[in-house]
């Protein structure tokens, strides 16, 4: 009886310290995707001898590399996300993958030397973690700090979300989207036509024309669905 | 009041459909009166747009930065009797014992609070109220208010502003033009915090497809992270799935 108690006991223990140790191994890879794309971004931004498009490209296959767009997107249709139909859902990641490219490709030409060193990281839920870095020197007056949303799913680490100064950008994305659809008839289709609109307004170029002009994934294609 | 009973009155006005949206809310933001709110949006973009931005951006345009800081210092030094009421009633009595230093060292070497080398010595400004001190004794939020002129706030903030009025320092002592200084500096605070403001609003505005709700879900983050003195609860945050 008690050998069995001891034997079910050190099981136990072997078990409990082989999940820590496999979370402190994702918790390094978490630290280390953050801390190695965020590089990367600095690298990107800083290199004078790249155009401006040559910036943007690169950051668009960024985004695509390191944020789970197709998540991101779901969520921030709050409440709706099961609102439109298969269609107006795939026709919404699309616009909103370049509506939120748009809004931040605009700051890539205003990059003043701000550096990105790491601080902490800490496990969220069952696969997701929190990366603290400090962004400093540039035109900040003093340092900020940064945290990254991180999940893991079969060893690919994508970012969820990015916070600063208490402003997590995908929730205030979420609130006003969320609202946007409430006001207006609780239609997915009316969030299209606005972020249509937007774009075609305030971009030019070929990916946003064919945007603007309907020229949409078939429902399902594009981005799969986890 | 005139435009408090316009924007009832118009509120009135609004679709079912709309009203029906207004009342469903997230977990995290509670707004039953959102159609009268939006009315209070819309009244005090308009206030803003024609004076408090305009004054806003005077304030910077004729005044140098550095005079902008002292300003800000002085504000924040003035301030202290009500920080330091509310690191108390938090229990925070270490974060009192700061907030009492700054206001001795600031008064005296930092000439009416005019600079501050107390943050240079480590004392760093944390701003508490009462709404927060509210919100540490778990007193909800409330429902979302949007003043004009104040802006976006909740019930329980606007009480805290009423709670830490009394605690300033000019209502202990007596002095000639009294109401004037204190007058003077309510709008002083005002034209500060809006100045401070310029570039985050001006981003809202240029990001959001609602503007109305992208402030309140601005204002709502900005202070649940005031009240966690930046510490925040990661495990609170919303699940993406």
């Amino acid at each position: 009886m008690m050998r069995s108690f001891r034997r079910s006991l050190s099981l136990a223990l072997l078990g409990v310290a082989a999940s820590a140790g496999a979370a402190w191994a994702d918790l390094t890879g978490a630290q280390e995707f953050v801390e190695r794309e965020s590089d990367y971004a600095l690298q990107v931004l800083s290199d004078d001898a790249l155009a401006l498009a040559d910036k943007q490209e690169r950051f668009r296959d960024f985004v695509d590399r390191v944020a789970d767009v197709d998540r991101i997107s779901r969520f921030v249709l709050g409440k709706y996300r099961n609102a439109g139909t298969p269609e107006e859902i795939a026709e919404f990641k699309v616009l909103f993958r370049e509506y939120a490219i748009g809004i931040y490709e605009e700051q890539l030409g205003r990059y003043n030397g701000e550096g990105a060193s790491l601080k902490t990281a800490v496990p969220r839920g069952k696969d997701e973690y929190i990366v603290t870095t400090i962004v400093d020197g540039g035109a900040l007056e003093e340092p900020v700090e940064v945290n990254w949303r991180v999940s893991e799913r079969g060893g690919e680490y994508r970012v969820l979300d990015v916070e600063a100064f208490g402003i997590w950008l995908a929730i205030q994305q979420k609130d006003d989207f969320e609202a946007f659809i409430g006001q207006n008839g609780r239609s997915i289709s009316a969030l299209n036509d606005e972020l249509r609109r937007r774009l075609s307004e305030n971009r030019g170029g070929a990916a946003q024309m064919s945007v603007a002009n309907g020229d949409m994934p078939k429902a399902g294609s594009g981005s799969h669905n986890n | 009041m005139l435009a408090v009973g316009a924007a009832l009155a118009a509120s009135g006005c609004a679709s079912t459909k709309q009203v029906e949206a207004a009342r469903e809310t997230n977990e995290r933001i509670y707004d039953p009166l959102e159609p009268v709110n939006r009315q209070m949006f819309r009244v005090h973009t308009v206030l803003d747009t024609v004076v408090l931005e305009p004054l806003a951006k005077g304030y910077r345009a004729v005044t140098p930065k550095q005079a902008r800081t002292s300003v800000r210092n002085f504000l924040n030094n003035a301030a202290s009797p009500a920080v330091f009421i509310n690191n108390v009633l938090q229990g925070d009595i270490e974060g009192a014992g700061v907030t009492l230093a700054r206001f001795g060292i600031n008064t005296t070497f930092g000439i009416l609070g005019l600079f501050d080398p107390a943050a240079e010595e480590g004392l760093e400004l944390r701003w508490e109220d009462f709404g927060q001190t509210l919100a540490v004794w778990g007193v909800d939020n409330g429902p979302f208010l949007y003043v004009p002129v104040l802006g976006p706030t909740t019930t329980r903030d606007m009480v805290g502003r009423g709670v830490d009025s009394f605690a300033s320092p000019y209502r202990f002592v007596e002095f000639d033009n009294e109401d004037s200084w204190r007058t003077g500096q309510a709008i002083l605070n005002g034209i500060d915090q809006r100045a401070a403001l310029i570039e985050p609003l001006d981003e809202l505005e240029r990001t959001a497809l609602d503007l109305y709700a992208a402030q309140r879900s601005f204002y709502y983050s900005l202070r649940d992270d005031q009240t966690a003195n930046g510490e925040q609860d990661f495990e609170d945050l919303p699940e993406f799935d």
